[in-house]
């Protein structure tokens, strides 16, 4: 839960107007609008293939859409929207861009052939322009904060995997994001290690950043997130706090997802 | 084996020129075609076709022929240059065709991951290509690249041909006036083996180490 | 485009030159990919006395350069007595080469065949010979097919080198006409390009043979 939430309105940092993507023939995102406040942690739950990691993947325009429009932190992403219609924009102002938005990813996330401090400074180096003295100061104190201070020196293939997701945060971090977009990125780590990298996600939650979180997690779901949104079949079917929505599901396909993973749950 | 010690001086010198000529070719090619692999990166569907038809032309064609294109050739364009020299631009030519492509496939083959994380935080195209595709994909195209460079040392023997003193030539000199063609050639080989072999064992190592990493 | 024309007219001449190439591949082909096969027993044998020798051989005769056996072939042929026509020694030299190569090729297709093949070949009575030449080998041979198909390219290229020694095959008939016409380098131009029409006939033939293998998966 985040504690920094207040009752004061707070202001909009993602909207998602109407996006429809396709790859080819197969749609695989139908008109998905909603939008995030800022401070929110938003989880994105739903079967393989609903369109929850693209959508996710659009926020920071890896992936274009077809329709739609999306702004981040009141800046369009990827297309510049006038009355004339679109365009698309050049590969500076998206890069630019994606300087809002920090992600992290579900596998082989980090630069090998660097140190997990050279990981974390590269962004703030080469994009922010800073200097290697505060780049390299700034991203040990982020490394501290992920409880990985003493490997600064390591590189990936001598990490762990959770290790190295906690690295990819940091250097996610590093370039000061408004917003975290999250991949799946306990998918793909043995059991023993992905509690330590939930917790590195609980810590941040509490500190008020805004987190998109597209998980396969429910238990961590439904402690650490505001909202839950579930997709199926490029459709957003439920939207609400994770109690809510697993209390009263307006559909029967949710309650059957959900009744799939708790059978599936290694957590028991 | 006497005759082959007698002769071992000439022979040796002519293992200079034979290394000279390697070596140039070697790096003429490996600049020239990292040069265009990295631009048939960068480059569109055009690049990449023309970089394919030249790969397809020199995979198809014999060295020699090459070598006879640019040994009666050049002089027809004004550049009167020795022997050596237009037998080492057509192997430039030849073996720049597959450095550059082991280069484009080498960068291709860099995980798709490492390019988007770089470009998640917000690095540029060129910043990609220079911070992350090139030092990991070299690092994939050092033991093809190894084993080309290898085949590169035994097709300086091929200028012998045209008459390019090198140790190929050196040799058949040698073994007219002597007839001693075993002796000879035997430790003719002996010296291409102790060069080559060692570039295909470095070949074999590297390949192994970056199989784990 | 009048070296066309004049090259055009040595036309008869270029055929005859193609076909020592063709005869060339004709008879080194076959007989380097059977002794391959042959070798590549004695090189993954376990006795170190067989497979020792062979992996010698091998590796010596994949770092030489392909013309300086053929010169070994060329010179010394007569000091053991025999008059062989140049374009034999160049054929005996070639083959050999690229028996050492195959082997190579062979090698490693038959690493990639998984143990079990070899436990299943004795358990239905075979002998080792036998488990290797009607089990384990027709697996690796379809394994490595792409690698044979540029081993064969690489044979037709190497072909070439007879003109060193002054065979006529097509790339010497190239220079001789040449010389004997006012055309000049660009003769090579079709030179190359007959080489270029029957590397790319030989790929695509074994690209052809490739497609069952890949259904199979």
């Amino acid at each position: 839960m985040n504690l920094a939430t207040s009752q004061s309105p707070r202001r909009t940092m993602i909207e998602v107007k109407g996006v429809s993507k396709s790859f080819g023939s197969n749609q695989v995102l139908r008109d998905i609008s909603f939008n995030i406040k800022e401070g929110e942690v938003v989880v994105l739950v739903g079967p393989s293939g609903s369109g929850k990691s693209t959508l996710l993947r659009c926020i920071n325009f890896l992936e274009e859409f077809q329709a739609g429009q999306i702004l981040v932190d009141g800046s369009s992403v990827g297309y510049s929207v006038s009355g004339s219609g679109r365009r698309r924009q050049s590969e500076a102002e998206i890069a630019q861009l994606r300087t809002k938005a920090g992600m992290v990813f579900q596998s082989y996330n980090l630069f090998p052939h660097k140190t997990a401090l050279d990981n974390v400074m590269m962004g703030p180096v080469l994009v922010n322009k800073e200097s290697k003295a505060e780049a390299k100061a700034h991203a040990l104190k982020l490394l501290e904060k992920v409880g990985l201070a003493d490997r600064a020196n390591h590189f990936p293939s001598q990490l762990s995997g959770g290790q190295q997701q906690r690295v990819a945060i940091a250097r996610a971090l590093a370039m000061r994001p408004k917003v975290m977009l999250f991949d799946e990125v306990t998918s793909a780590l043995d059991p023993e290690l992905v509690e330590e990298v939930l917790k590195t996600l609980r810590d941040l939650s509490t500190e008020g950043m805004t987190m998109i979180i597209v998980t396969h997690e429910m238990q961590f779901a439904r402690d650490v997130a505001d909202r839950m949104l579930f997709f199926y079949q490029g459709s957003i079917i439920e939207d609400g706090p994770p109690a809510e929505v697993f209390a009263n599901p307006k559909t029967e396909r949710f309650q059957a997802f959900v009744k799939r993973f708790q059978a599936n749950s290694h957590h028991g | 084996m006497d005759v082959a010690i007698l002769n071992l001086n000439y022979l040796l010198k002519a293992t200079v020129v034979t290394l000279e000529i390697a070596a140039a070719t070697v790096v003429f090619s490996l600049l020239l075609g990292t040069l265009l692999g990295v631009a048939a990166t960068l480059g569109g569907a055009f690049v990449r076709a023309i970089l394919a038809m030249y790969v397809y032309i020199v995979r198809g064609v014999p060295v020699l022929v090459l070598i006879f294109i640019a040994f009666f050739g050049l002089p027809r364009t004004g550049l009167d240059v020795p022997n050596y020299v237009a037998a080492t631009i057509a192997l430039v030519v030849y073996f720049a065709a597959f450095v550059a492509d082991i280069v484009r496939g080498s960068i291709s083959a860099v995980p798709k991951t490492n390019v988007e994380a770089g470009m998640a935080i917000g690095l540029r195209r060129i910043q990609i290509l220079w911070q992350i595709q090139l030092p990991l994909g070299m690092r994939l195209a050092l033991p093809p690249l190894v084993t080309t460079a290898s085949i590169a040392v035994k097709s300086t023997s091929y200028a012998s041909i045209v008459g390019v003193w090198e140790l190929t030539y050196a040799s058949r000199e040698v073994v007219e006036r002597t007839l001693a063609a075993f002796e000879i050639f035997f430790t003719v080989m002996l010296i291409y083996f102790c060069i080559c072999y060692p570039i295909s064992l470095g070949a074999s190592y590297l390949q192994r180490r970056f199989q784990t990493n | 485009m009048n070296w066309l024309n004049t090259a055009a007219g040595w036309l008869p001449e270029f055929l005859e030159g193609f076909l020592v190439t063709l005869a060339l591949v004709a008879m080194c082909l076959p007989v380097a990919l059977m002794l391959g096969m042959v070798v590549v027993l004695a090189r993954i044998s376990s006795k170190k006395a067989v497979w020792l020798p062979t992996y010698a051989a091998i590796e010596f005769l994949r770092n030489v350069p392909t013309f300086l056996l053929i010169l070994v072939v060329y010179y010394g042929a007569p000091l053991l007595g025999s008059r062989l026509d140049g374009l034999y020694c160049g054929a005996i030299a070639i083959a050999v080469q690229h028996t050492a190569y195959l082997a190579e090729v062979f090698r490693g297709g038959v690493s990639a065949v998984p143990k079990t093949q070899w436990d299943a070949g004795r358990a239905i009575g075979l002998k080792p010979a036998g488990v290797f030449y009607r089990v384990v080998l027709p697996q690796a041979v379809m394994k490595v097919i792409p690698a044979i198909g540029n081993q064969v390219v690489v044979l037709i290229k190497d072909t070439s080198l007879v003109a060193g020694i002054g065979v006529i095959d097509l790339t010497l008939t190239g220079k001789l006409v040449m010389e004997r016409t006012a055309a000049s380098y660009e003769v090579f131009i079709l030179v190359a390009i007959f080489y270029l029409v029957l590397t790319t006939i030989a790929s695509g033939l074994f690209r052809l043979l490739e497609i069952p293998t890949v259904k199979r998966r």
